[in-house]
């Protein structure tokens, strides 16, 4: 059951619908619409001099005891922006905390290297690094060469920067960015040198390994908030409160629906409950049960099951004639928000 | 205007790129900008090549020049960097000769009346026992299917031998040391150091007898597949038992009672547990629930986090195509 069709819609929507926007993906743009207005709105506070709180990560406060150390023993710091390419929402992260930690390094005048496994990506790390020693007063401490370009083959790639560990020690080993298979291959090569390892990425089947492998990893989101939070610049701290403000609506919104499709599950009728039972018999027999025939491509949602469990048709002629009880227009209005719910979160467009 | 121009650009192009998307994919609209954005990503892709290729160039020959140690990987490195090259640029036809010959009814790894073209390379002599290891390799080259019972001899571009027989099995090389390294890591973090820790280590062992045919252990196997409920829930109160036990000692009695309630709590839990219940399906429920719970609790963030970074860098908060900061 949808909310509306597409054919049911005015014949100029349907017209924007065919050449101009693409209504399936209007979750989408409700979603971009109101977090983007969050974080703009928690920039501007973060403008106007508001304090904002940001909780501590330790993965982040450890990257000055990293470079410390580095400093002390006289070794380089190795910095792996992972494997993705410019355009990755990861890389672009782990560049912003390149250009911070560069900054650091510049202070401290140690060793910096950056093996790259994509030019591009080198050509911005190159400028991003130049401009943090510009930033630290000290241009003349940059090195062309500290900024290289090793394969754009991922194993090619681990095996050089596995060398590069067991050859030259980096006291403290950074693996930000968007990682593969190449992870555990790089990581353990790393940690089997006893360098300080700090990683961080958003690939989910990754971060066990970075976990296992290394002192300090930054999961999921940390990395995109590791920029903001070791720079303390107010503009990307307000842009860092904003997104966890827009995860707070979203956990509360799922809480309010959970508790809208229990109720209604719970609320359904129970001749319903009797032919759930049957079918479930039906199942453990191993009976055949009768195909549904369909014309949707899509597949109904939770909300849209409840509903049908629930509506007048399916319950019965005898339930038609009644008078709904208040309990009952309170359920259709939780299986209404429940619905609308299911639509706005159905989230096609991340897909 | 060195600083002002960058950012409108990055601005205006993300724009577009964002209404793209919301565009209906059949519209001529759609199909135009796609074909924009490909062909410019092919335009800057070939520069950053040539960016790539001046870099290591630069790097390696500094090193060779500076006689660093280690400059002979370097002096290794170049050559074939410059040997791959030649290949791609030289005829097709230049190649190693490749014996060719069918084997229609040929029973690898018991799959019957597979059509495969066997394929032998010159360098390494022509034998018959060879068969099965170079059906492997035929399975990834170009050869066409060959008919017939005759052996034809034919030239594989040197490129795609050196990218079949040289690049791809080193790569492999490189990826089967994960086996190894999962194993290190693995022993690693099973370690009970801690109550969080003894917990993935219980997960984690239930995860991987669900996941290998444990019962084709002789004598114990089965024993084990049948008693699952019995191992996992005894393990589980056993060890809380112990933990309850040590913080009695010492005299931690509020954690105490806690874990020893705990312990109860998970015989209750067990006595109500349908006996049918194996590892397989408690290696389901661990992947389906809390595992997926918690991947998506991540995703959630990744998703907001990118969209945060997407905001800044079109709003020219951060620049980092500039090297930093706005």
């Amino acid at each position: 059951m949808e909310l509306f069709t597409i054919k049911s819609l005015p014949l100029w929507l349907q017209y924007v619908n065919e050449n101009w926007f693409d209504l399936n993906k209007l979750n989408a743009l409700i979603g971009i619409i109101i977090f983007g207005s969050l974080i703009v709105y928690f920039i501007r506070r973060a403008k106007s001099g508001a304090y904002l709180f940001v909780r501590r990560i330790p993965g982040l406060e450890s990257i000055e005891e990293a470079l410390g150390r580095a400093t002390e023993i006289g070794r380089p710091i190795l910095y792996i922006s992972g494997i993705g390419g410019e355009s990755d929402m990861q890389t672009i992260a782990a560049m912003n905390i390149l250009g911070n930690v560069a900054e650091q390094i510049a202070h401290y005048d140690t060793d910096l290297k950056v093996p790259c496994i994509n030019p591009i990506v080198m050509t911005i790390e190159q400028e991003l690094v130049k401009q943090a020693y510009t930033r630290a007063g000290r241009p003349e401490n940059y090195k062309e060469d500290c900024v290289y370009y090793l394969s754009d083959n991922q194993f090619a790639y681990a095996s050089a920067v596995s060398g590069i560990m067991v050859r030259e020690k980096p006291a403290a080993n950074f693996l930000l960015g968007n990682y593969a298979a190449e992870s555990l291959i790089i990581a353990e090569a790393g940690a089997s040198t006893g360098a300080i390892q700090i990683a961080g990425t958003a690939a989910i089947s990754q971060i066990p390994f970075f976990i296992v492998a290394c002192d300090y990893t930054l999961i999921g989101e940390e990395l995109f908030a590791a920029g903001a939070y070791v720079s303390r610049e107010p503009l990307l701290l307000g842009s860092l409160k904003g997104q966890d403000i827009a995860k707070l609506v979203i956990i509360l919104i799922m809480i309010i629906a959970i508790i809208f499709d229990t109720v209604a599950a719970i609320t359904q009728n129970p001749e319903q409950k009797d032919a759930i039972t049957e079918t479930a018999a039906l199942e453990t027999a191993g009976t055949e049960l009768p195909v549904l025939e369909t014309t949707s491509t899509e597949l109904p949602t939770i909300g849209d099951a409840i509903a049908e469990q629930t509506e007048p048709e399916n319950v019965g002629t005898d339930a038609t004639e009644k008078k709904p009880s208040i309990t009952e227009m309170v359920v259709a209005g939780f299986i209404n928000i429940s619905k609308f719910m299911h639509k706005i979160f159905d989230l096609k467009a991340f897909k | 205007m060195r600083n002002y121009l960058p950012p409108i650009i990055c601005g205006v192009c993300g724009v577009i790129m964002m209404l793209h998307f919301f565009l209906p994919e059949n519209t001529m609209l759609y199909k135009t900008m796609m074909e924009w954005v490909t062909n410019s990503t092919i335009v800057v892709g070939v520069f950053g090549l040539f960016i790539g290729l001046a870099s290591l160039v630069h790097n390696h020959g500094n090193r060779i020049a500076r006689r660093s140690p280690g400059w002979g990987y370097s002096v290794i490195t170049l050559s074939f960097t410059a040997i791959v090259a030649l290949t791609g640029i030289i005829s097709q036809n230049v190649g190693p000769s490749v014996v060719s010959k069918p084997l229609e009814k040929y029973n690898y790894d018991n799959r019957k009346n597979q059509d495969h073209t066997l394929i032998t390379h010159t360098l390494f002599g022509y034998k018959d026992e060879t068969y099965k290891t170079n059906l492997v390799a035929a399975a990834t080259s170009d050869a066409p299917e060959m008919k017939g019972e005759e052996i034809t001899v034919r030239k594989v571009p040197l490129f795609m031998f050196f990218y079949n027989y040289v690049i791809m099995p080193m790569g492999a090389t490189t990826f089967s040391l994960l086996a190894f390294y999962m194993i290190t890591a693995t022993y690693r973090a099973m370690r009970a150091k801690s109550w969080e820790a003894s917990l993935l280590l219980i997960s984690s062992i239930i995860i991987l007898i669900g996941q290998v045919p444990i019962e084709e252990i002789p004598l114990i196997g089965k024993w084990i597949m049948g008693h699952a409920q019995l191992i996992v829930y005894m393990s589980l109160i056993l060890y809380i038992l112990y933990a309850a036990m040590k913080q009695f000692f010492s005299r931690n009695f509020m954690t105490c009672g806690i874990l020893t309630a705990s312990a109860a709590l998970i015989g209750v839990i067990w006595y109500y547990t349908p006996s049918e219940v194996d590892f397989e399906a408690m290696k389901s429920v661990i992947l389906n629930y809390p595992n997926n719970a918690a991947k998506r609790g991540i995703l959630i963030g990744v998703q907001l986090g990118s969209l945060a970074t997407s905001i800044k860098i079109l709003s020219g908060i951060e620049k980092p195509y500039m090297g930093g900061r706005g």
